[in-house]
């Protein structure tokens, strides 16, 4: 099966040299693909990359077309859409007007069905439309950045660490929700520090460092070795999480 | 009393005025972060267009649809032409331009139309009703019509449309905005296009009452900022708000304290201002800046 999103050879950075350096990865529909890596080894700038805010060449291809060359808004209205890091939720819209203004570009029945399918995903949301979104918890916040990018009815979805600062019973909620994503049919790439509760969803995963993938295998397999997670994710490493 | 009911209604109307001009400065803000000093020249500029549309002879009606039509691609082209290049320069940058701004708009005002001053049409006739002892203009009507509109138009457009929605967006996070497909370059655009009517519609309410001058938008601008700063300068109702409540302030000092009378009556809303933001540095309506560590 061909993936959704092909990288071959790709880089991106900010205009002083190339972050990311030489990137290939695949990303199928259906399943979750997670990119590992301690702080600052590229991630973040890899999808910015993606989505066309900052400055990438090489080979990106989407269903077989090469967007390395598209505008953001053109390869959002393709289906590539980007949940950045610290969520970007528009604190001084309620959530509702947040699900309204990403999803303005579907027919109003269209619209409908979106919005009712992003409620029955984060049923928390449909409790707090009057609520400004700057006023929620964390979770909810997470919760509206996913369902919000849902609205714009996505192919594949950039999730940028969804599990940043929420609590660990939020956490899962979450994480099982981006798996429940996934089984719906959309490719999603996952970026994570947290390696354990996004190997457990991911069928894929590669591993990020300084830059470049040095490790690209089954979940499983990087789950089960002991010497990746120590060698590249300490100190965030399985300790972390024995508490989950 | 009748004297204070007359005085509280003259200065609402003339609160409209001030809520346009207000809300011109907070678009402006709320979008690009500029302090748009220039407002009240560059509504000068289509103010003098509907002025030259109707000395050619067309109803000052149709003029004035054509000058705000004028106004809010003037607006727009300033954004994209001048603002946009110096967006992420130094804030000075963008207060300089416009001053700058400022000062071109007034001298090509007074070099296309030459002289001291000039008759502007009247855009209500100048019939008068009476109603339990008081007088109510259909000058002052139709600034209240104003005033409404300016309201619903603001509630309808920000809440209810999907461009109002765009625009909110990209004004609250331009970078997470990108994320879910807006233009913000478009909408700042917009956002411009849309002050400049606003604008506009203040010199177009003004210049029939006193000459059409070039010096007449500058006290303008002026109650524009102290609406804006009361409102909050980041929510365009306020701004009518904070319009109205000048309007009021000023025509009751006028009246009531002598020792400011008509003359000094510009600087009690300045005053107001000064009190209002000792108290609340946010303004009646604004939103606290919260920065976390």
């Amino acid at each position: 099966m061909t993936a959704l999103l092909n990288l071959r050879g790709m880089d991106a950075g900010y205009g002083v040299g190339w972050v990311v350096q030489d990137v290939s990865l695949s990303v199928p529909v259906g399943e979750v693909t997670v990119l590992l890596g301690a702080n600052g080894a590229g991630k973040t700038t890899l999808m910015r990359g993606l989505s066309g805010v900052i400055e990438r060449r090489g080979r990106i291809e989407l269903d077989g077309q090469d967007i390395s060359r598209w505008s953001p808004s053109r390869i959002v209205r393709a289906g590539l859409v980007h949940v950045p890091q610290g969520r970007g939720v528009l604190a001084s819209l309620t959530v509702d007007e947040n699900l309204r203004v990403a999803g303005s570009r579907n027919s109003r029945l269209g619209f409908q069905a979106t919005r009712d399918h992003v409620l029955a995903l984060f049923p928390r949301l449909a409790e707090r439309g009057a609520q400004m979104a700057g006023g929620m918890s964390g979770g909810e916040q997470q919760m509206l950045a996913i369902g919000r990018a849902m609205m714009m009815q996505p192919r594949i979805l950039l999730l940028d660490e969804p599990s940043l600062g929420l609590a660990p019973i939020i956490r899962r909620q979450v994480f099982d929700t981006i798996a429940t994503i996934a089984g719906q049919g959309i490719a999603i790439l996952l970026v994570e520090q947290n390696a354990d509760i996004s190997l457990a969803i991911a069928r894929r995963a590669a591993l990020l460092s300084q830059g470049r993938i040095v490790i690209e295998d089954d979940a499983a397999a990087i789950a089960a070795s002991s010497v990746v997670v120590d060698t590249y994710l300490s100190p965030a490493g399985p300790t972390m999480e024995t508490s989950t | 009393m009748i004297l204070l009911l007359q005085q509280i209604i003259d200065g609402a109307a003339n609160g409209a005025l001030y809520a346009a001009m207000g809300v011109a400065i907070v678009l402006v803000y709320r979008a690009t972060g500029v302090l748009n000093f220039a407002q009240g020249e560059m509504a000068l500029v289509s103010t003098f267009v509907i002025w030259q549309i109707s000395a050619w002879g067309l109803p000052i009606y149709v003029a004035a649809v054509i000058g705000i039509a004028f106004s809010f691609v003037f607006g727009a082209a300033i954004e994209r032409g001048v603002m946009r290049p110096l967006r992420n320069k130094p804030p000075l940058a963008s207060v300089l331009a416009a001053l700058g701004l400022f000062l071109v708009c007034n001298q090509v005002c007074a070099l296309i139309w030459p002289g001291a001053q000039r008759e502007f049409p009247a855009l209500a006739s100048p019939v008068t009703f009476e109603l339990a002892g008081l007088r109510l203009g259909a000058e002052t009507i139709l600034l209240f019509g104003v005033l409404a509109a300016q309201a619903v138009f603001l509630w309808l457009f920000f809440r209810h449309t999907t461009w109002g929605l765009k625009m909110r967006a990209a004004a609250d996070n331009a970078d997470a905005a990108v994320y879910i497909g807006v233009d913000t370059g478009r909408m700042f655009m917009l956002g411009w296009g849309l002050a400049a009517v606003f604008g506009c519609l203040a010199g177009l309410l003004v210049a029939p009452t006193i000459l059409l001058t070039t010096g007449m938008m500058f006290p303008l601008l002026i109650y524009g900022l102290c609406a804006a700063t009361l409102g909050g300068l980041t929510n365009p109702f306020g701004a009518i708000v904070g319009g109205v409540i000048i309007g009021v302030v000023e025509n009751l000092t006028a009246t009531y304290v002598p020792a400011i009378g008509t003359d000094l009556k510009i600087a009690s809303p300045l005053l107001l201002i000064f009190l209002v933001l000792l108290l609340r540095p946010q303004g009646l309506f604004g939103v606290k800046q919260v920065v976390r560590a």
